[in-house]
């Protein structure tokens, strides 16, 4: 929602064994950002980010920690 | 035949969407019951592809800011899914964005229905669920089309 430029897929993956068999699935939830980048496990928002980031070849962006100083 | 939304949860839902601001077009990719119900050599009906529709009729119905679109990618629907890029069915697209770039494969049962209902609240009343610092370097940085892509199990 945030960029015009991100779309976002959601795959159950119980339905489409293929698409989790293609893409390793051993854990969910997993996510893989344009087939290159990936994590399991549920990530705070600024990691998320920063994966979109490093799978477009962008340099990561710092976060002052929330509510921090 | 037997509603899959039982009275409390309709009550739940209604009382939920009461909080919906814009409308919110679900758009349903899947098969006609006419096209299921035949059995054509080498196609199976894809069941879980008439539940979701079921489920989102239902839906659709306890709200009059929701509306349901459906498609049927074996008919008059093929030329929008192939635009989409609509590679399974059921899929389902959250919201008018042209690009239909919020979409779930897949049954919305278990863990993807409360997933979907928070993507219906996002976009009706334009609250993304990212920090807000984190949506404004989204906006700037992210200068090219990405594509994530999450696997989940329905429990």
């Amino acid at each position: 929602m945030a960029s015009p430029n991100v779309t976002a897929e959601v795959f159950e993956v119980q339905e489409f064994p293929e698409a989790a068999r293609q893409y390793q699935v051993m854990g969910v939830p997993k996510t893989i950002i344009n087939d290159t980048s990936e994590f399991v496990g549920a990530v705070p928002d600024e990691v998320f980010l920063n994966a979109i980031l490093q799978a477009i070849g962008k340099p990561a962006v710092e976060f002052m920690p929330p509510g921090g100083a | 035949m037997m509603p899959l939304l039982s009275d409390k949860d309709r009550e739940i839902l209604q009382e939920r969407f009461e909080h919906l601001d814009a409308p919110v077009t679900l758009k349903l990719f899947g098969e006609s019951d006419a096209r299921s119900l035949l059995t054509l050599p080498g196609h199976t009906p894809n069941e879980m592809a008439k539940v979701t529709r079921e489920l989102l009729e239902e839906v659709a119905a306890l709200s009059d800011k929701l509306s349901l679109v459906t498609y049927d990618v074996n008919g008059d629907g093929k030329a929008e899914a192939d635009r989409l890029g609509i590679q399974h069915i059921p899929a389902i697209v959250l919201g008018d964005d042209d690009g239909g770039r919020v979409r779930f494969y897949g049954a919305p049962v278990g863990n993807e229905f409360p997933t979907i209902l928070e993507g219906i609240d996002a976009l009706s009343n334009n609250t993304p669920k990212v920090r807000q610092e984190v949506a404004l370097a989204v906006a700037e940085h992210v200068d090219q089309p990405v594509t994530v892509k999450v696997f989940v199990t329905p429990t």
